[in-house]
């Protein structure tokens, strides 16, 4: 008896052994003899198109088979994490979840691309794309970009069937108190059916980065000033565009579903007729077709004067990373030069954005969307090559970590509705904080790097807003 | 002497059966206590230790940082005014589903009331829905141009919208409305089954002395019920500090934090994509904070329940 209990313990012991074993080790190999690598997608835009790209280098490539994983948008945090403390990133990955290359080769999780991408392949991608701490970090590259790095231009969406049905003159507003008028129009003739202007402020990101770009055409060192080396959000143009959104929403100019709606459920009321005007990203062109709108238009964010120039900050935002783990790096790097060759005609084609390869290099980039063009030239006007420390101290990218960790976790758009809702009565005082902190969060990753970096990394006196800040004038 | 022997044999067999039928409980058991070990205790040692770090989520814990965490946390008015929601959440989502349960549970109990398990089932229903579900759906529901709206407009109740989501009191209201509504159908069975357990006796013979439905409920049904009150109370109260899944769907914490749990606020600093990288450790402590608190009222209570038992046993003892 007491042998039959020792084997049933023993028994027990060691399958809960290779029970976690197993889960560690990864499987190579798929039932029918095929080299499975895996991917993991994050970004909305390229879910449509993947599936389609793999099964054409599967068919070309018989003895792969990449398996896809697209992420939700929620929990994609804790599923990077995890995978990042069990070293089991998949082989070929969208990097996100709020880590940045630096985060991912500081964890060592990710190798480097060098040998797909030499000088020649680099010369095929359009300007910023690779930037130091953004997909570079010293001579090394950890990762590709896949749009340029003006996507995230915030722009402004017209229906224009509803302007014709309502016999309202299409003439874009240009300035701010034209879109008020327009606005307010448009509620008078549709009955308080449809709103002038609909922003999905739910969607962080997208609020912060518009207001932003139209608190520069007043301020243009709103944000950080390059400078002074110094971050100042409480600026005039900052809180006059926040005003603005006050007074569009007190005259009924803006519908006051803009505080409650995320940017999906904002395109799809744009698209239904609710609204005459969206401000929204430039990837929204096909989805507003998908939606079934085609009759639309597309122009630069307005200003408060019509002198002013809105403008954002390039930077790579969504590239593609490889994990150092992986066991199949002749596979991936197959796998990686096919996306690099047909990648990004899905892109233009889709008019998700503008590609990051120059588009005289991509085969077939025949937009399905006939805004597309326009699109592509408000992105090209609008965002601006700022000045990147990285790229005269490299040290200057672990300060920029520590300082992501060390700023505080309320985000611009949270004091922008706080105000619009009536919850911040003192914006200027609030925007103060908010950059007193930003400021100090800053300094204190600096004072942290014990003299490797200094103020003097962050101050570009030569630098000229709105202008860019090109490698001569380092 | 042979007698002594026999007493010794057997009790020796007696204890290697004993000492046989331990082994089995305990290989029955094994993986059950594996599990508990991995699942519970782990992660709660580890989220002590990670409170104890300037940790990102990322790479190995190499910067220890003592009770710095925790000192910044007692100094952030974001944790007290998240501290100070749930606490606010709690007390209303305990008072309205204990409460509507135990109405409920009383009409429901009440062997003249037709279609019984009909009504159970209809009021247990929200129970089985998924939270992050009504959570979208209230949302919906409750936004400016939603159903409610419309239908109050359309009964010219209202002249305008009423802005339920960007009130920071309607939000809260909301919240403890659609939480307490998802629970109370729980509560009810808990009742339910203590209702159960009262003997139907002690009711005829109060009939019989002329006790009408009032004075039963007065002195029978409601001091029977205490005990498992209490703990209906205790499960109620400690399940209502982890709210996560609803405020992240129906309000997300807006406006501007007036809804933001300790939960979310934990989620928004362990698994920050927004405003920089993620600060776990911090997290780690406020959740450790959490827990300390949940199981300060889970104490308290406890403790409630044994002096409550102990007087309604005395008072038993003293009648006997």
């Amino acid at each position: 008896m007491k042998k039959l209990l020792k084997v049933i313990i023993s028994l027990f012991i060691v399958g809960v052994l290779l029970g976690g074993c197993q889960e560690n080790s990864k499987v190579v190999e798929s039932v029918d003899g095929r080299t499975t690598i895996t991917m993991w997608n994050r970004i909305s835009g390229l879910d449509d198109f993947l599936p389609d790209l793999i099964s054409s280098f599967e068919d070309e490539n018989p003895n792969i088979k990449v398996e896809l994983t697209n992420l939700p948008v929620e929990g994609q945090e804790a599923q990077f994490q995890a995978a990042v403390q069990a070293n089991e990133l998949p082989d070929i990955f969208t990097l996100g979840g709020g880590f940045t290359v630096p985060d991912m080769v500081e964890a060592e999780q990710i190798r480097d691309l060098n040998e797909l991408f030499p000088e020649e392949i680099q010369n095929h991608f359009v300007t910023g794309s690779f930037e130091q701490g953004q997909t570079m970090i010293g001579d090394k590259i950890y990762a590709f970009p896949i749009f340029s790095s003006a996507h995230n231009t915030f722009m402004l969406y017209y229906n224009k069937d509803l302007l014709e049905n309502l016999g309202i003159e299409q003439k874009v507003p240009r300035t701010w108190s034209e879109l008020i008028e327009i606005s307010k129009e448009v509620y008078e003739k549709s009955e308080g059916k449809s709103y002038g202007l609909l922003i999905g402020m739910k969607a962080g990101w997208l609020i912060s980065d518009a207001t932003l770009q139209m608190a520069r055409s007043i301020t243009p060192e709103t944000g950080m000033n390059w400078k002074t080396g110094e971050y100042d959000y409480a600026t005039q143009g900052l809180i006059e565009t926040v005003k603005f959104y006050k007074t569009m929403l007190d005259e009924n100019a803006m519908s006051i579903q803009s505080l409650e709606l995320g940017a999906q459920d904002v395109y799809t009321q744009f698209a239904n007729g609710h609204s005459a005007f969206m401000i929204a990203g430039n990837y929204v062109g096909e989805q507003l077709y998908d939606r079934g709108l085609e009759n639309f238009g597309v122009a630069s964010l307005p200003t408060k004067n019509s002198d002013g120039e809105p403008f954002g900050e390039r930077k790579v935002q969504e590239n593609i990373s490889v994990s150092r783990y992986t066991e199949h790096w002749p596979e991936v790097k197959k796998f990686i030069n096919y996306l690099v060759d047909n990648m990004y005609s899905y892109i233009a084609q889709r008019a998700i954005s503008e590609p990051a390869k120059k588009i005289e290099f991509v085969k077939d980039a025949e937009p399905r969307i006939v805004q597309y063009n326009d699109i592509v030239k408000i992105m090209q006007d609008t965002m601006v090559l700022p000045p990147n420390p990285a790229e005269v101290n490299l040290e200057t990218i672990k300060v920029s970590r520590e300082y992501g960790q060390m700023a505080p976790k309320e985000g611009l758009d949270t004091l922008i509705t706080g105000y619009l809702s009536g919850q911040i009565k003192d914006l200027e005082s609030a925007l103060q904080e908010f950059t007193n902190s930003h400021n100090a969060a800053l300094n204190k990753a600096i004072e942290q790097s014990a003299g490797k970096v200094t103020k003097e990394d962050y101050i570009f006196p030569n630098w000229i807003p709105g202008k860019d800040f090109t490698e001569e004038n380092y | 002497m042979r007698g002594l022997k026999r007493k010794v044999l057997f009790k020796q067999k007696r204890s290697s059966m004993t000492r046989r039928r331990y082994l089995w409980a305990y290989t029955f058991m094994l993986p059950q206590i594996i599990v508990f070990i991995c699942l519970s205790i782990y992660p709660i040692i580890m989220s002590y230790v990670y409170s104890f770090f300037d940790w990102d989520g990322l790479g190995p814990l190499n910067d220890f940082v003592g009770f710095t965490n925790y000192k910044e946390l007692f100094k952030t008015t974001a944790f007290w005014n998240a501290f100070g929601n749930s606490v606010i959440y709690a007390l209303g989502f305990t008072v309205i589903s204990v409460g509507a349960g135990f109405i409920l549970a009383l009409v429901l109990n009440e062997p003249a009331f037709k279609g019984t398990v009909f009504y159970r089932t209809l009021y247990f229903l929200p129970v089985v829905t998924t939270t992050a579900i009504v959570g979208i759906i209230m949302h919906n529901m409750f936004g400016t141009q939603g159903f409610v709206n419309q239908l109050l407009h359309t009964f010219h109740l209202i002249d305008k919208p009423i802005s339920w989501l960007l009130s920071p009191t309607l939000a809260m209201l909301l919240l403890i409305f659609v939480g307490s509504w998802k629970h109370t159908g729980i509560t009810m069975i808990y009742w339910l089954t203590g209702l159960q357990m009262i003997p139907r006796d002690l009711y005829e013979a109060a009939q019989i002395d002329g006790a009408g439905y009032w004075k039963t409920l007065r002195y029978i049904t409601i001091p029977l019920l205490v005990p498992v009150g209490v703990t209906i109370l205790l499960l109620t109260l400690t399940s209502s500090m982890h709210v996560f899944d609803l405020v992240k769907t129906l309000t997300n914490g807006d406006p501007y934090y007036s809804t933001e749990t300790l939960e979310l606020y934990i989620y928004r600093y362990a698994f920050a994509s927004v405003g920089g990288a993620a600060r776990t450790g911090f997290a780690a402590a406020a959740g450790v904070l959490l827990g300390l608190f949940t199981f300060l009222i889970a104490a308290i209570l406890g403790l409630v329940g044994w002096i409550v038992n102990r007087r309604i046993n005395k008072k038993r003892g003293e009648l006997i």
